[in-house]
């Protein structure tokens, strides 16, 4: 079947293609350099490590299957990122990563990084996953991932005064959140 | 105040990489490729289906082992006409018919290629809840039209969401926009609407839209009796794609699972 036109279909097609084994090792040492930042950046917008391994590995098989052409851009980092979290923010897909996690976990031992992290940082991640998608976003690529305001706006696919005003908007909210939150332990 | 927090946003970058240096940067990269190659592993996955279908039980366990997706559309509403039996084999199906080009087989026909899905008819097919379906918005992601032996297959692809309410009839021209009314022109000489709800092409459960239909509005493929396909529609969670055919063809529906697919058949010759 010709299928389609666009290029949705010619990613699929690219799919089913044997990859060369130079394409492999790359991607290999691709995968080896930024899953635990992906990972981490995943667990920031889910709050639950073993959805963030899904979302992580569900950004690095598209990477893969598109490796032709993700591999050869400038920044495929920044790519597997922004697949990273949409697909962390999405609700949806979140739950099916959850659900699919939930039931690797019957038969898989806990890994040590799955300890909590600091309460201070936990609170912190957690109000960020109330913000608004985009804002949360932001954040998780600009504290998590220690981007520049540029690079935020790269991985989100919007202009940088766009990137800036989510930020602006989200330290306003978390300003509220926290500092309120803070008011109350202290009472 | 935004010093603070600036420290503080660092702060808990920082102790999420702490945890994540910890972990082993290989683990799981076989499983990534593994899963990546899926629709080549055909003969393999059909050996597995065939024994998840067997056992059900074991079927979470394979899925999960071995990374396939089995799962049959279990959360499909029912339909006028009854789901086929084996619909696991008819995903692979599908997704064969989706990712391999067409072969020429001018001799005896191959018994090879996809086979149509669900039972033909003219009459209309709808869910019971349509048009009030409800649930999470299913996002459309792809529209795909290819042509196979005996039948021309329409594919609207989503990502998320639930399965929506549909509704596929015959509708008489003129072909309209929603929300606009302005007449839209679609090929052909019949026209056979798909409508669903709540479906979007667009992303509006964050602050602000995310387009997640990025294909074009008009989609053709190498087909004998659909002409093109085209979106009339995507309104209020309300979507709208009219099928062009060159004449009025028996058609089947029928909705397959991960990813969420309504697929609708028409047939030829």
């Amino acid at each position: 079947m010709d299928a389609i036109s666009g290029t949705k279909t010619e990613r699929v097609l690219v799919r089913t293609r044997v990859q060369p084994d130079a394409d492999t090792e790359s991607f290999a040492r691709f995968y080896a350099r930024h899953r635990p930042e992906v990972t981490g950046l995943a667990y920031t917008l889910t709050g639950s490590w073993s959805a963030a391994e899904d979302v992580a590995q569900e950004a690095f098989v598209r990477a893969y299957r598109d490796w032709e052409r993700v591999g050869g851009m400038e920044r495929p980092d920044s790519w597997v990122r922004t697949v990273a979290v949409n697909i962390a923010t999405s609700r949806g897909r979140r739950l099916a990563a959850e659900a699919r996690a939930l039931t690797r976990l019957r038969h898989r031992r806990q890994a040590d990084h799955h300890d909590p992290i600091p309460e201070d940082a936990e609170a912190f991640w957690h109000a960020v996953r109330r913000l608004p998608r985009r804002q949360a976003q932001a954040v998780a690529l600009r504290y998590h991932s220690d981007l520049s305001v540029t690079d935020v706006a790269a991985a989100m696919g919007c202009a940088e005064g766009t990137a800036k005003a989510h930020l602006h908007a989200a330290r306003h909210s978390l300003a509220a959140a926290l500092g309120t939150r803070e008011e109350d332990e202290q009472r | 105040m935004t010093d603070q927090l600036e420290e503080r946003g660092r702060r808990a970058g920082a102790a999420v990489h702490e945890r994540t240096a910890r972990m082993d940067p290989d683990e799981g990269l076989d499983g990534v490729m593994r899963r990546a190659r899926r629709p080549r592993g055909a003969t393999i996955l059909m050996a597995v289906l065939a024994l998840a279908l067997a056992v059900p039980a074991a079927g979470w366990l394979l899925r999960d082992e071995v990374n396939i997706e089995l799962e049959p559309p279990v959360d499909a509403p029912p339909t006028e006409r009854a789901p086929e039996p084996d619909e696991g084999e008819q995903d692979q199906q599908e997704r064969d018919g989706t990712t391999e080009e067409p072969e020429p087989e001018p001799e005896p026909p191959a018994p090879r290629g996809p086979t149509p899905l669900g039972e033909f008819g003219t009459e209309t097919v709808a869910t019971d809840d349509f048009p009030s379906g409800g649930g999470e918005v299913a996002l459309l992601t792809a529209v795909r039209v290819g042509g196979h032996e005996g039948f021309d297959r329409v594919v609207l692809e989503f990502d998320g969401g639930d399965v929506p309410a549909y509704r596929v009839s015959y509708v008489d021209p003129p072909i309209v926009e929603d929300g606009s009314g302005h007449e839209v022109a679609v090929a052909g000489g019949a026209f056979l609407e798909l409508r669903l709800t709540p479906a979007s092409g667009v992303d509006l459960s964050g602050e602000d839209y995310e387009v997640v239909y990025e294909g074009p509005d008009r989609v053709t493929g190498a087909t004998s009796t659909v002409t093109e396909v085209v979106r009339t529609g995507d309104f209020e969670a309300n979507l709208a794609w009219v099928v062009g055919l060159e004449h009025r063809a028996p058609f089947a529906v029928t909705v397959l699972a991960e990813p969420l697919r309504l697929v609708v058949d028409v047939k030829t010759g």
